[in-house]
C-alpha cells in the first residue's frame, strides 16, 4: 500500500511535469516563431531567418554592432549591407550568420569584428543558449547546441521548459536597430570616470577549442564559397598591444586578412564606454572602412 | 547544462548527470540489502566511491584522518591517566593535514612576504596540488568525534567500518552537514525501512535544494561574478546590487547543498541536523544570523572553541575576547586568504557590539514595548542584512584590495545608474529571489502546514512546480557549489 503511494507521488509527478511541458510547448512555439519585432528575442530570430540577400555582411559581438552602420555603408557602396553584430556573441553565432548569409545569395565580402577573448571564451555554451528555442527549427543551430553540449543534452531538449529556458524575458526586452547597427549615444570623455580607465588584461589565455574550431570553420566557408573574409579589430581604448598582436598573428598564421584598425580613433569623445565607439565614432569609422573597401 | 548531462565529468556534483543516477542506485541497492551490517559496508564503499570522483588518491587523507581519530578516541578510552596527550596528539595530526594541504602556501607566501618587509630575501617552495574537497568539513567532524569521546560525552566507536562510514556518509561529505557523533553514528545501528513519507518528503528538499541552487544561485552569480571579477569598471550603486545578490547566491549555493544532503540522507531514512533556518530574510541581529546560518559550523565552534576558551568566566570582556577569536578561526577555517578572515573578524566584531549592546537594547525595546511589533522586526532584519552583506563583501571580493574599493565605490559613488548589462538575468534573479522570500515567508508564519490528510497532495504540488522551475529557469552551467573550496 505504502510503496504505490510512492509509486503514485512519482507517475503523478512526472505526469504533471510532462503536462506543463506540453502547455508551454504550445504557447511558446508560435511566440518565439514569429518573437515580437525590437526584442531581443526578435533580434536573435534573425540569426535564424533572415532572409534578404546581402552582398556584406558584418559578423561579431557588440564591436560589430555598434561601429558598423549599415545604412552608411549601403549609400556609399551601392551594396546591400547587414549587420549581423550583437552583444555578447560568440564565434558560434557568427558561424550561423555566415552560413544565413551565404544561403540568401550574393554575398560578396564578410567582416568579421573579433577580439582575442571571444576565442577564449569559455562560456560558449551558455553563450549560445539563445539559440536553444530554434534547435529543433534550423539544423545549424542543432549541430552546434549538440556540439557544444554532447549528446545528452539532445535528451533534454526534448523538454520546451528546456528549451525555453530563462527565454521569456527576451520577448520583453526592447532593442532597435538599423539594419543590425546599433548606435550608442556621447556618454562625454569614458575615461573622466576613474572606473573605465582599466586596459585589458593582456595576460595569453588559452584558446577555447570550440571557439577556435568555429574561427577555422569560418574560414572555410568563406573560402568555398568565394566571399573575402577581412577579419578587423576596431577601434577600442582598452585592447593591450599583446593582445592585438596575437590575434594579428592568429589570422597571419590562417591566412585571412586582417585590418587592425584598434588605433584608428583615439579621440575619448568619440567613445561611449572604453570599448565601444557612440554613434559620431561610428560614422567616422564606418567611414573609414567604405574607403578602405573601395580601395580594396 | 553540461553539468546535468556530462556523464564523462569526474567530480560527482550534487547538480550532475552522475549523481542522478548514482544516488537511485544506491538508494534501490541499500534497501534490498537484508542486514544491518551489508547495508553499512555498502554505504561505506559508495561514500568512498562518491569522494574518489573528485580524485582517488584523496581518499587516503580520508581514511588517514579516520584512522587517527578512531584509534586515538580508543586510547582516550583506555589510557586515562594519558588521555589529554592522546587527545592532543589526534587533533594536531588532524589539523597537520589541514595545514598542510590547506595553508602551505597562504603560511609560504605570507612569511615570504613578511621578510620581504624585513629585506630579507626568502624563496619559499610552492607546494602544487588541489585542494582536497570537503576535507575541512570533514576533519572537523572527526575531531568533534575525538573530543565528545575525551569529554566523556559518547563512547568509542569500536567497530571501525560503522566509524569510518561517520566521517564519509557521502550526503554530507563535501560540504556538511559538520555532523555530531551523538546525532548521526548512532543512526547507523538503526535498520532503517523504506519510509513512504520520509522519501517522498527527502526527495522534496532535494528539489528544494536544487531550485536554491540553480535557479538561485547560480543565476545571482551571473550578475555577482560580472561586478565582482571587474571592480574597477563599476560604480558603488552595481557593487551594492551585487553585494546584495552575493548575499543569496551565497545562501541558495550552500543552503542548496544542505537541504539536498539532508534530503538524499532522509530518502535513506537518516536525518541530519539543520543547517540553515531562514537567515537572510528573518534574522532581527548578527547574533541570530549566526544562529540561523550554517548552524551546524557555528555550533561546532561554539561547542569546541568558544565555551572551552570562555570557561567558568563571568568577565564580558574575556566573553567578547572568545567571540572575537571564535570568528577570526572561523575566517581561517573557511579558507586560505585574507579576505575570509576580515570577513569573519567583521563578523566577530559585529557580535562583541551586540553583545555589549544586548542588555540595553533589550530594556529600550521592553520600555517602548517594541519586542512584538513587526516594523521594529523588519527594521532589525533590514539593518541585519545590511550589515551581513557588508562583511560578505570581504567573503567574495577577489583581493583584499577589492574589496576595500567596494567600501570606497558603496561609500561615495552609490546615486547611480547601475550596470545592467545582464537585464534579463538580473531580471530572472529578481523572480527567483521573490519565489525565495514568499516560501520562507509561508515558513517562517507557518502559513502552510503539511497534515497527514494534505500530505501527499502537497507535496506532490511543491515537486510539480520545483521541477518545472528548475527545467524552466535553472541555470545549468553554473559550476561547482561555493562550499566544496572549503
Amino acid at each position: 500500500m505504502k510503496k504505490n503511494k510512492f509509486l503514485v507521488y512519482l507517475l503523478t509527478v512526472i505526469i504533471g511535469v510532462i503536462v506543463i511541458d506540453v502547455i508551454f510547448r504550445i504557447i511558446f512555439t508560435p511566440i518565439f516563431n514569429n518573437p515580437p519585432i525590437n526584442t531581443k528575442a526578435g533580434a536573435t530570430y534573425k540569426f535564424v531567418s533572415y532572409n534578404e540577400s546581402a552582398n556584406i555582411i558584418v559578423l561579431g559581438a557588440s564591436r560589430a554592432s555598434h561601429h558598423y552602420r549599415s545604412e552608411q555603408m549601403e549609400d556609399s557602396l551601392g551594396a546591400e549591407v547587414y549587420n549581423y553584430g550583437w552583444d555578447g556573441r560568440c564565434v558560434l553565432y557568427q558561424y550561423l550568420c555566415l552560413i544565413k548569409g551565404i544561403k540568401n545569395g550574393g554575398l560578396k565580402t564578410a567582416i568579421l569584428d573579433i577580439s582575442e577573448p571571444q576565442l577564449c571564451d569559455e562560456w560558449v555554451e551558455e553563450r549560445i543558449s539563445d539559440l536553444y528555442p530554434y534547435y529543433w527549427k534550423n539544423d545549424t543551430v542543432k549541430m552546434m547546441v549538440d556540439e557544444v553540449n554532447g549528446k545528452y543534452k539532445k535528451l533534454l531538449m526534448l523538454s520546451s521548459l528546456v528549451q525555453y529556458n530563462s527565454q521569456y524575458l527576451n520577448l520583453i526586452a526592447k532593442v532597435s536597430d538599423e539594419k543590425g547597427y546599433i548606435p550608442l549615444p556621447y556618454t562625454g570623455n569614458p575615461l573622466d570616470t576613474l572606473e573605465n580607465q582599466i586596459i585589458e588584461d593582456s595576460q595569453e589565455r588559452e584558446y577555447n577549442s570550440i571557439a577556435l574550431k568555429y574561427f577555422d570553420k569560418i574560414i572555410t566557408l568563406c573560402k568555398v564559397h568565394n566571399v573575402r573574409l577581412i577579419v578587423c579589430l576596431s577601434p577600442s581604448l582598452g585592447v593591450s598591444k599583446e593582445t592585438e598582436k596575437r590575434m594579428q598573428d592568429l589570422c597571419n598564421q590562417k591566412g585571412v586578412e586582417c585590418w587592425n584598425l584598434t588605433d584608428l580613433i583615439n579621440d575619448p569623445i568619440l567613445f561611449s564606454d572604453i570599448n565601444h565607439l557612440n554613434d559620431k565614432g561610428a560614422e567616422l569609422f564606418t567611414n573609414y572602412i567604405i574607403e578602405k573597401l573601395k580601395l580594396n | 547544462m553540461e553539468l546535468f548531462l556530462n556523464l564523462n565529468d569526474k567530480n560527482m556534483l550534487f547538480n550532475s548527470f552522475a549523481f542522478l543516477l548514482f544516488f537511485p542506485i544506491v538508494c534501490i541497492v541499500y534497501y534490498a540489502l537484508p542486514t544491518l551490517k551489508l547495508r553499512n559496508i555498502f554505504l561505506l564503499v559508495a561514500s568512498y566511491y562518491f569522494y574518489m570522483n573528485w580524485e582517488p588518491v584523496y581518499a587516503l587523507l580520508l581514511l588517514a584522518s579516520t584512522g587517527i581519530t578512531y584509534f586515538a578516541a580508543l586510547g582516550v578510552c583506555k589510557y586515562d591517566k594519558h588521555k589529554k596527550l592522546i587527545l592532543t596528539i589526534g587533533i594536531v595530526l588532524n589539523l597537520l593535514i589541514l595545514f598542510f594541504f590547506k595553508y602551505f602556501n597562504f603560511a609560504a607566501e605570507n612569511i615570504a612576504a613578511l621578510m620581504n618587509c624585513f629585506g630579507v630575501s626568502m624563496h619559499v617552495p610552492e607546494f602544487k596540488v588541489l585542494l582536497p574537497v570537503g576535507i575541512s568539513f570533514y576533519i572537523f567532524q572527526a575531531l568533534g568525534y575525538l573530543i565528545d569521546v575525551h569529554r566523556g560525552d559518547i563512547k568509542p566507536e569500536k567497530n571501525f567500518f560503522t566509524y569510518a562510514l561517520f566521517v564519509s556518509f557521502f550526503p554530507q561529505l563535501v560540504a556538511g552537514p559538520i555532523e555530531r557523533s551523538t546525532n548521526l553514528l548512532v543512526q547507523f545501528y538503526e535498520k532503517h525501512k523504506f519510509d513512504v513519507e520520509k522519501a517522498i518528503s527527502g526527495i522534496n528538499l532535494m528539489l528544494w535544494g536544487y531550485f536554491l541552487k540553480l535557479v538561485v544561485a547560480d543565476r545571482c552569480a551571473i550578475y555577482v561574478d560580472s561586478i565582482y571579477n571587474n571592480m574597477g569598471n563599476h560604480n558603488g550603486c552595481s557593487i551594492l546590487l551585487a553585494s546584495i545578490l552575493f548575499c543569496f547566491q551565497l545562501y541558495g549555493d550552500f543552503a542548496g547543498y544542505s537541504y539536498i544532503a539532508i534530503g538524499c540522507s532522509r530518502v535513506l531514512g537518516f536525518k541530519l541536523m539543520d543547517n540553515f533556518r531562514r537567515p537572510y530574510f528573518f534574522s532581527t541581529s548578527v547574533q541570530e544570523f549566526w544562529k540561523r546560518n550554517h548552524i551546524s559550523l557555528t555550533s561546532w565552534f561554539m561547542d569546541y572553541v568558544y565555551y572551552p576558551m570562555v570557561g567558568s568566566s563571568t568577565k564580558l570582556w574575556w566573553w567578547c575576547f572568545s567571540i572575537f577569536i571564535t570568528f577570526f578561526i572561523s575566517g581561517f577555517w573557511h579558507g586560505a586568504a585574507w579576505t575570509y578572515v576580515w570577513s569573519f573578524s567583521i563578523f566577530g566584531f559585529y557580535l562583541v557590539v551586540c553583545t555589549l549592546k544586548d542588555k540595553r537594547q533589550r530594556k529600550f525595546e521592553k520600555k517602548y514595548g517594541l519586542k512584538k511589533k513587526e516594523w521594529w522586526l523588519w527594521l532589525n532584519r533590514i539593518l541585519t542584512f545590511f550589515l551581513v552583506m557588508y562583511a560578505l563583501v570581504y567573503f567574495r571580493a577577489n583581493t583584499l584590495d577589492d574589496a576595500f574599493t567596494a567600501t570606497v565605490q558603496m561609500a561615495t559613488n552609490l546615486i547611480n545608474v547601475p550596470f545592467m548589462g545582464g537585464i534579463t538575468h538580473f531580471g530572472y534573479s529578481m523572480i527567483a529571489l521573490l519565489i525565495l522570500f514568499v516560501v520562507e515567508f509561508c515558513v517562517e508564519y507557518k502559513k502552510v502546514t503539511v497534515t497527514e490528510t494534505n500530505f501527499l497532495r502537497v507535496y506532490i504540488l511543491c515537486s510539480i512546480s520545483l521541477l518545472a522551475m528548475i527545467l524552466g529557469f535553472g541555470v545549468f552551467d553554473g559550476g561547482q557549489f561555493i562550499y566544496f573550496q572549503f
